[in-house]
């Protein structure tokens, strides 16, 4: 005997449908139709049976995440850095040409800088890393000889046409009694290791989670530029600022972009020092 | 899973925020539309581009205000040549031409900016307040007194342009989270 024999005679006959009547108006009172548009965006699935739309979206989603793997970081960590740092140029205003509060601000600065890259460590530290190819360190400081001759041209042609000063930055040192030492070290390294790490390593990759990668590279840059307060300088620190960062991106390494920007700033002190 | 009828056609449904006999939304079960405010985001499609509209909208007052900074930039270039061709004040020029010569370069940059600000509010609005801030900074340090001068302005320009920061980042999540 199988299962269907089992059943209560009785009832199985209550709920049978008389011989003749049409067995689908049973059908269509127990299954509801087939849906006509996605339950979840309203979108009409024209005789499919899953979404288009729905799918889609959910590659476009998974394309997304798998282009952005890196945690993303508030953007108000860039902006709140940026501020710090201007802040801090602040100090200078108290005492203009005082070379010694210069050092203190240039010391605060890289303290500053270090506790961001301690908090973006997992986007900054991969940074440190030397490029694949040495190649690019060669390249790195061949930009910064060319950057340093198209801001000696530009600011050459400024100075000639509207008889604007160009200012020097090694003579309080020397007046101060400092050797060419402190001037390498203040002028040359530390805003080539510390500007370098905050714009490209920090505010850079900050922003690169939250903007296209061609945004992100052009508001680093402009930050970088403003942060001179110089309008004459802007146009070469924004020059400098989009070859580094475009560097670094290239690279995945900070070094090329640190030597592009010491070597340009080598090149500056030189000037004064030894060609001036 | 909960069984609701449609209240445009009257079929069932089960689950999901659209009907699936008419297309038209449906309630969510939780009690009629949900209002999204603050930093939450549309979970529905429908939701979605209402509040995609009026975060682009929000983002977008960055370049009213950015406008409204070159137009004062420009203003004060204006002024400052005025000031300085008067015949009977002596100009250092060596001081007064790079302040002419910063001051023009300023409000291009925020005419430029305005124009980026059309096409992509977000990353002009950072620039925008950057510069707009580090200015006004930079007056400061070099005059206290500066900072008091057109308080109310700056503050406004300031405030919508972090608004629409803000509305420009949340527009980027909701387009990310909807798989744009």
């Amino acid at each position: 005997m199988n299962d269907f024999d089992n059943h209560d005679d009785a009832d199985f006959s209550a709920r049978r449908k008389p011989v003749g009547e049409p067995i689908e108006a049973e059908v269509v009172e127990y299954l509801s139709p087939a849906p006509a548009f996605c339950q979840d965006c309203g979108t009409p699935l024209e005789g499919a049976f899953s979404c288009r739309v729905c799918a889609e979206r959910q590659q476009r989603k998974a394309a997304n995440a798998r282009a952005r793997p890196r945690e993303t970081s508030s953007i108000t960590s860039a902006v709140v850095l940026y501020f710090v740092l201007l802040s801090s140029f602040a100090i200078l205003f108290l005492d203009p040409g005082n070379v010694n509060l210069e050092i203190a601000v240039g010391i605060l600065d890289a303290l500053i800088v270090l506790i961001w890259v301690v908090v973006h460590r997992k986007q900054v530290v991969p940074l440190m890393k030397l490029p694949s190819n040495p190649l690019w360190l060669i390249a790195g400081l061949a930009t910064g000889i060319v950057t340093f001759l198209v801001t000696h041209f530009f600011l050459e042609v400024v100075s000639a046409a509207f008889n604007v000063p160009i200012i020097r930055m090694t003579d309080e040192y020397f007046a101060a009694g400092y050797t060419v030492v402190i001037p390498l070290l203040m002028i040359v390294l530390q805003p080539a290791i510390v500007e370098e790490f905050a714009f490209r390593g920090v505010i850079f990759n900050v922003l690169n989670d939250h903007l296209t990668l061609k945004e992100a590279m052009l508001v680093s840059a402009c930050m970088f530029a403003v942060l001179h307060l110089s309008p004459l300088a802007f146009p070469h620190t924004f020059l400098i600022g989009i070859l580094a960062v475009m560097m670094t991106y290239r690279t995945g390494s900070i070094w090329p972009g640190v030597l592009l920007h010491g070597m340009h700033n080598f090149l500056v002190l030189a000037e004064e020092v030894w060609w001036g | 899973m909960s069984v609701a009828s449609c209240p445009h056609c009257g079929a069932s449904v089960s689950g999901g925020s659209f009907c699936g006999s008419c297309g038209k939304a449906v309630s969510a079960g939780t009690g009629g539309p949900q209002i999204v405010t603050g930093g939450k985001i549309a979970s529905t499609g429908a939701g979605a581009r209402l509040q995609s509209e009026e975060l682009a909208k929000k983002a977008r007052s960055a370049a009213t205000a950015l406008l409204a900074v070159a137009i004062l930039s420009a203003i004060a270039l204006a002024l400052l040549a005025v000031l300085f061709n008067q015949p009977d004040l002596r100009v250092d020029w060596s001081i007064a031409t790079p302040m002419l010569i910063g001051q023009a370069l300023v409000t291009v940059i925020f005419f430029g900016l305005w124009i980026w600000a059309r096409q992509s509010p977000l990353p002009a609005a950072i620039v925008g307040l950057v510069l707009y801030v580090s200015l006004v900074a930079l007056n400061a340090f070099l005059d206290p007194a500066t900072i008091a001068h057109g308080i109310i302005v700056k503050v406004i320009i300031v405030v919508v342009l972090i608004r629409a920061i803000s509305a420009g980042l949340q527009h980027r999540q909701l387009l990310e989270a909807h798989g744009h």
